[in-house]
């Protein structure tokens, strides 16, 4: 039989149905709140991240740390379960825990919102205004949860095999319809998903022991498994836990290998303001995946009028990811005092820091008021980059006057530093494949395809005008000056081509 | 200030009580903590405090149900929620119920301290962190 | 009987289910083959009937009387065929406007949007990258045109009884998770639910009678009482509800009539500044 992995935003609703479904399965039923509290008692700090949540508090570096560690805690929990049998698992949105495992069900459920409201009045003893009010809030509360914790839509069908409606359905004819779905041939055990179930284990649990030891704690770090091959990525800003990843994994059982290795290079990129949904994030991001390189977040204020309010030229970011405190046994959850991060320069750079931890491509970020010396000045001497990206930047003057300045920063860059530096607009052009480029991969080959046909059907003309057999010194001196036009236009129009292929074929 | 900001801390772990006791009397509070909800409810009952800080999760009675015994007597007293086990669930039901804040364990006394003072804002009191 | 309405997301792997499933319940399927019968009713040509289902911008272009009278029939036949119950009713937006209907067993077919988009690239010659914009922007339009034309987004789950991705489920299964579903103690006809399918087949006939008169007209119906509320200046009250009378009495069902006229308060303070 498969795992069946129920999510609805109430938990009543399915944990009923858990349980119903489990008592025809012969099987346990296990609820998300069960594992989480284990969690917590294994030191990760859920409620501060559920709370972070409803306060709508912007998340920070520490907490997208928390939150990989908590996804991989639950993600070994509930494969560790699976293990051992049948199971049926509830939670908010756990249909994304197991995405790439065969025999997993995912079923959403939609609970009857009169049922949902009845049972709140009466257990919270509150009037049916209040109860609305109450139920509301949860909800965005958990759609807001759980596109913070699994970075989608929670009430989106296309993730879920089976939505069942308990608004016209009986709980009995909903767990009905999910137990004949389990006896489908599609969705037993085989091989490959016993072992991209296991892959998915080993993953999560190295992860689970990096993220719990004080070694590595405070890394950002990918985790992947492939047939027992566990790889550990991280970026090279974090090249200080590289020692201690291979010894903290020593104690994992079940893994083959173990590979750790360091993103190549870093890419830096330097703007006013970083938004995660911009065209340029997913541009970078994208380049960054391509080349294996992490990227560095430089965030370049304009210089402050008043030289007693600048912040230091180079101010990086306060170290957020400390280890996890030692025991909270001996604090009873009450840390010491200490001074307080001051993060207000933070607040625009935590939404993309926080998407660049959850790809595994942080690669560090500070602070900087100042113009192109200050970002000459920024750059870390131990670290090689791969590229400079200039976005957006002076936000505050007219488009054209900004367009000229970032210009010219980036050619004042380009003159002092050695990694090539653009501008955010150039960055598809330059570096991806879209629909110019394939235009102008169209015009290329044409050209050369022309070129190369006339000179293929005109060989003897050809030949006899360069090799100077047809007139004197005149037609020779032509030659040669025709030659040294022609050779290097073609070697353009070809190099290019090439090029463009090669970046199509993301080969480069 | 004329008068001291009066504030009950009630958690069943000692050591909470012992180490948020002192950090509130730094700021100028008057504190009382205890371990055990049904004393607690007892001195509840006995005298107005401004602002009680409880924990959610203890034996004898939750934070919950502190929470509506001490608003049922009280309706100006702020309530203030400390849970290291807190989830959007319970989080939702104590805000419904009329908690002052939330405050997810583990926190730093300066966290508590700031939400003392909006706390003390709000009944008009001034006292600053 | 229950009754089945289903809705397809657009280029499914596989064949379309609902033959299938009829077939499998002894049901009749409804669907597409009624847009003649609908086309004929409202003398229009059915491929402009057609185009306008689904596509917002051909629906936008359409007269707002012409939109009006297309959705009233649409309503009037399809609930006329739900009434008689042993049916499978596919395409027509049955979920959309079927309210309250318990014997009604609403579902929707979805799969995976790189399934979906290798149908569409097969289909029509395109690459997968280009299918795949080319089906968010298909499946935004549907959403646009459902939301203008019955005030429902189309892809909310809470709009069905059950949501089958079907680049998990075979089709085969599929069928046998509805026809088991459909045959679940909570599907099966009640005299509450029979009735208020009755009413709302009324209700929707005498509005395909009313609505080329009146566009805004509301209809409700109970027991083959029917109740019309429309508005009208003052001047006018009289001719309307004679007019409306004429026609709603010549629908079969209607029993009992009552129409009220809202005074329309714009038309009137139009009328005195003349």
């Amino acid at each position: 039989m498969p795992i069946v992995i129920i999510s609805s935003p109430d938990e009543e609703t399915r944990r009923l149905l858990a349980q119903n479904l489990a008592r025809k399965m012969a099987c346990p039923s296990v609820s998300r709140e069960e594992v989480v509290e284990q969690a917590t008692e294994a030191g990760i700090p859920v409620a501060k991240m559920e709370m972070a949540v409803l306060k709508r508090s912007t998340p920070r570096e520490r907490l997208a740390r928390h939150k990989a560690r908590l996804m991989a805690f639950i993600t070994a929990s509930v494969c560790q379960r699976a293990s051992q049998g049948d199971m049926v698992y509830h939670g908010r949105a756990c249909h994304m825990l197991l995405k790439r495992v065969g025999h997993v069900i995912r079923v959403q459920v939609v609970p009857d919102p009169e049922v949902r409201l009845q049972r709140v009045i009466r257990d919270m003893k509150v009037t049916r205004e209040k109860a609305e009010g109450y139920i509301k809030a949860l909800d965005s509360d958990i759609a807001a949860w759980v596109s913070f914790a699994h970075g989608v839509e929670a009430s989106n069908s296309s993730h879920y095999d089976l939505t069942i409606n308990l608004e016209h359905m009986s709980l009995e004819s909903a767990s009905a319809v999910i137990y004949q779905m389990a006896l489908m041939p599609e969705f037993q055990r085989t091989i490959a998903s016993d072992r991209a179930m296991n892959d998915l284990w080993l993953a999560a649990q190295a992860r689970d022991l990096l993220g719990r030891d004080e070694r590595t704690g405070a890394a950002d770090l990918n985790v992947t498994a492939t047939e027992g091959r566990v790889t550990v990525t991280y970026m090279p800003s974090q090249g200080k836990f590289a020692e201690a990843i291979p010894v903290v994994l020593a104690s994992l059982s079940g893994a083959r290998e173990i590979v750790s290795t360091m993103a190549s290079s870093n890419i830096l990129w330097v703007a006013e303001a970083f938004d995660p949904r911009s065209q340029t994030f997913t541009e970078i991001l994208d380049v960054a995946q391509r080349w294996g390189a992490g990227v560095e977040m430089l965030r370049l204020l304009p210089p402050a009028a008043d030289p007693a309010q600048c912040p230091p030229a180079q101010a990086s970011l306060p170290e957020e990811g400390a280890p996890i405190p030692k025991s909270q046994d001996q604090t009873c959850g009450i840390e010491d005092d200490s001074e307080a991060p001051a993060a207000s320069l933070d607040t625009d750079l935590a939404g993309a820091r926080e998407e660049l931890i959850h790809r595994g491509r942080f690669g560090g970020s500070q602070v900087a008021r100042g113009l192109g010396p200050e970002v000459v000045q920024a750059l870390n001497p131990n670290q090689e980059y791969a590229l400079v990206v200039i976005g957006d930047l002076f936000q505050s003057k007219e488009p054209s006057v900004r367009t000229r300045l970032t210009r010219e920063m980036a050619g004042y860059l380009s003159e002092r530093i050695k990694p090539p530096v653009i501008t955010g607009d150039t960055l598809q052009d330059k570096f991806l494949f879209g629909k110019r480029q394939m235009g102008r991969l169209g015009l290329l080959l044409a050209s050369v395809v022309v070129i190369y046909v006339l000179t293929m059907t005109n060989q003897e003309p050809l030949l006899r005008f360069f090799g100077g057999h047809d007139g004197g010194t005149f037609m020779r001196v032509l030659a040669v000056l025709v030659l040294a036009m022609v050779v290097p236009a073609v070697a353009y129009l070809y190099g290019g081509a090439t090029g463009l292929i090669l970046k199509w074929l993301k080969f480069e | 200030m004329t008068e001291q900001l009066k504030v009950l801390i009630l958690d069943d772990e000692p050591t909470v009580g012992k180490r948020l006791g002192p950090a509130l009397c730094k700021m100028g509070c008057q504190t009382e903590t205890f371990v055990d909800p049904t004393e607690a409810l007892q001195r509840l009952e006995q005298t107005e405090f401004d602002v009680v800080v409880t924990d959610i999760r203890m034996e004898k009675l939750d934070g919950i149900q502190v929470l509506e015994r001490v608003l049922a007597k009280s309706p100006r007293t702020k309530v203030v929620v400390i849970s290291g086990y807190a989830t959007l669930e319970v989080a939702r039901q104590a805000l419904a119920k009329g908690a002052f804040d939330l405050l997810a364990k583990p926190f730093k006394p300066a966290d508590l301290r700031e939400v003392i003072v909006r706390a003390a804002q709000s009944l008009g009191l001034a006292l600053t962190a | 009987m229950p009754v089945v309405a289903i809705c397809a997301a657009s280029h499914l792997p596989g064949q379309d289910l609902a033959p299938t499933l009829a077939s499998q319940l002894g049901y009749a399927q409804v669907g597409a083959e009624m847009l003649p019968q609908i086309a004929s009713r409202l003398q229009v040509e059915e491929s402009k009937l057609q185009a306008a289902l689904g596509a917002p911008k051909a629906w936008q272009r359409i007269n707002p009387k012409l939109r009006a009278r297309m959705l009233a029939h649409i309503k009037a036949v399809l609930l006329e065929r739900l009434e008689s119950d042993r049916v499978v009713s596919s395409g027509l937006a049955a979920h959309l406007f079927v309210q309250g209907v318990s014997h009604l067993c609403k579902v929707r077919l979805i799969a995976d949007a790189a399934d979906r988009a290798a149908v569409l690239a097969q289909e029509q010659g395109l690459k997968q990258e280009q299918a795949l914009a080319r089906l968010e922007a298909l499946d935004a339009d549907r959403r646009q045109w459902s939301l203008a034309a019955f005030g429902e987004d189309e892809s909310a789950a809470a709009l069905y009884d059950l949501v089958i991705n079907l680049s998990r489920v075979e089709p085969g299964q599929a069928v046998k998770i509805i026809a088991g579903t459909v045959g679940s103690r909570k599907f099966q006809p009640m005299t509450f639910s029979l009735d208020r399918l009755r009413d709302q087949a009324l209700a929707s006939r005498v509005r395909a009678e009313l609505v080329a008169l009146d566009p805004e007209v509301r209809v409700n119906a109970g027991q083959g009482r029917v109740w019309v509320q429309t508005i009208a200046v003052k001047r006018q009250q009289e001719k309307r509800v004679q007019a409306l009378k004429v026609l709603a009495q010549g629908v079969a069902g209607v029993a009992d009539l009552e129409v009220q006229v809202l005074p329309d308060l714009i038309g009137q303070a139009a009328d005195t500044m003349r």
